[in-house]
């Protein structure tokens, strides 16, 4: 009953018992791969969001290796590295790290909190700089370094800047794959659709000869992989969803909050089904215009 | 001039015109040589000749699967050779045709085949359902609208083929040996179904080698010889 409204037993065709397969492997691989560029995005935005706009001051501890550092940093010098921030151009704010958020700070490379506290540990000032509005870092490095000379100021520029490049690199691998993905099936669709219309070309012949125009055999075929897109679809979601919910268990086991939380929203998952929905308006569309081009080229 | 101009106009009481038509499918020696022939709206003929003579490649001409090599081949009106493929197979949708080897779809039941015109004209699912159920029940195999081709003898193949043919309302039925398989006592209630859409008006020709078949109806000749068809008169009403 399935195929009811199907002239053609386009249903017994080999090519149609292994498709739905096929597709499911090639949308799991091509939402995986798209959902990895997509978590990597959104980490990456919230991270630059979260750093932009944003200077941290170190102040290190002083230590044996430099003896030009011998003077300690003092509680003059404290006030005097304040009154600088606050008289210097487009800062909003600065406030100075607490030793809890220092060693939060540290915990994923040195480990235990505990062990962390026994270190000589540097003073960190965050300051905001005020959005819009240029901010010239090697001026504020070189008038802080008079007051004393080892404070070093950290824009981020520098590894934001090579995350960022692999992040795009990541990003555009995953957008080839998807779209080889793509063209994958539709190079299948196309293939099987001429196999196909071969196979079937007594069945053709007598719809002709009854009065069928090409779009109503080429619509047979739309149909028919519409329905085989949708079962691979079926089958590839699920599998995505079983491979997400097993991920995201792991995530939290082991505390990756940014994953997690990027993972748990909405507007991924919503983007994450349009890959399947997109294969399977491409499967129709490509099985249709193949039939309609192959009955017109060969004057089936 | 008057004249010159109204000859070459198609006629349109005549359904299907041949002019000067030349067939050869490569040989030396053509199969149809400027042939000539005109079925008029509402005839009935039998289409003569010996096995191989060209009947089965004439009805594909006259059904519009083949084109001539040279000359003019006019059905309704239109000039095959300026139709698009989609305009051929609205023209088909006039035509009903019973082909000698039925040409039914396996994988259809019996009333799936006959429907399947009606189908292909975008006919509505109930419609066309009832309409071939009547047309089952006109053929005597309405107990036999399940069953599929391959579970169906071959004299039944050809009535749900007769069926599928006639379920458009014809204007014009084609019938490619539709006796071959049969013995006389059905093949004569074959032509007598014939005669009953002839007289519905449907134009009929049936293309047969049973000289006496023929000659048990009042009908026309049309004898393919030496690359030409000529045409026999019995009545001068057809």
């Amino acid at each position: 009953m399935a195929h009811a409204s199907l002239d053609l037993p386009l249903w017994q065709d080999p090519a149609s018992r292994s498709a739905p397969w096929l597709i499911s492997l090639l949308i799991y691989v091509a939402t995986i791969v798209f959902l990895i560029a997509l978590t990597i995005h959104s980490l990456i935005d919230r991270w630059d969001r979260d750093t932009s706009h944003k200077l941290t001051i170190e102040i290190p501890p002083m230590t044996q290796s430099f003896d030009h550092l011998a003077a300690p940093f003092t509680e003059d010098m404290a006030a005097k590295v304040s009154q600088k921030l606050r008289d210097f151009p487009g800062i909003k704010s600065f406030r100075t790290a607490n030793q809890a958020e220092i060693i939060k700070t540290l915990e994923p490379w040195f480990g235990d909190a505990e062990q962390i506290k026994d270190l000589p540990l540097s003073k960190l000032i965050y300051v905001q700089l005020e959005p819009g509005r240029s901010f010239d870092v090697i001026q504020l490095q070189k008038q802080l370094n008079h007051i004393y000379p080892a404070i070093n100021v950290e824009d981020h520029f520098n590894w934001k800047t090579g995350i960022f490049n692999m992040a795009y690199a990541v990003q555009i691998i995953s957008f080839l794959i998807v779209v080889l993905i793509f063209v994958a099936v539709i190079a299948m669709i196309s293939y099987m659709t001429r196999t196909s219309l071969i196979i079937h070309r007594h069945i053709i012949d007598i719809l002709h000869l009854i009065g069928a125009k090409n779009q109503y055999i080429a619509w047979q075929y739309q149909s028919h992989s519409f329905k085989l897109a949708l079962r691979g679809t079926f089958l590839g979601v699920i599998l995505v969803a079983i491979t997400l919910l097993v991920f995201d268990n792991i995530m939290n086991q082991f505390d990756f909050p940014l994953i997690t939380k990027a993972l748990s929203s909405w507007d991924i998952w919503a983007i994450t089904l349009i890959i399947p929905a997109l294969v399977v308006v491409l499967m129709a569309y490509s099985a249709k215009v193949t039939a309609l081009k192959m009955l017109r080229r060969y004057n089936f | 001039m008057m004249n010159k101009k109204a000859a070459l106009a198609p006629n349109l009481n005549n359904l299907i015109e041949m002019e000067k038509l030349t067939l050869s499918f490569g040989q030396s020696h053509p199969l149809f040589d400027e042939m000539n022939l005109t079925i008029k709206e509402g005839s009935f003929q039998f289409l003569m000749g010996p096995s191989g003579a060209g009947k089965s490649t004439l009805l594909k001409m006259l059904y519009l699967d083949q084109l001539p090599d040279k000359g003019t081949l006019r059905a309704f009106g239109l000039n095959i050779r300026d139709l698009s493929m989609d305009q051929r197979a609205l023209l088909r949708r006039k035509i009903g045709v019973v082909f000698q080897d039925f040409r039914l779809i396996d994988n259809l039941t019996a009333l799936e085949n006959v429907s399947l015109p009606l189908k292909v004209q975008g006919v509505h699912n109930k419609q066309r359902q009832e309409e071939a159920m009547e047309l089952l029940e006109w053929v005597g195999l309405k107990d036999k609208f399940n069953a599929y081709p391959p579970e169906m003898s071959g004299g039944q193949q050809q009535r749900v083929a007769i069926a599928r043919a006639v379920i458009v309302r014809p204007k014009l039925l084609l019938a490619d040996e539709p006796t071959g398989n049969v013995d006389d006592d059905v093949a004569m209630r074959l032509i007598y179904l014939f005669e009953q859409l002839h007289k519905s008006g449907a134009t009929i020709v049936v293309a047969t080698h049973n000289h006496a078949l023929s000659a048990a109806f009042p009908y026309d000749e049309m004898m393919i010889q030496d690359g030409k068809v000529k045409v026999l008169k019995k009545s001068e009403e057809n």
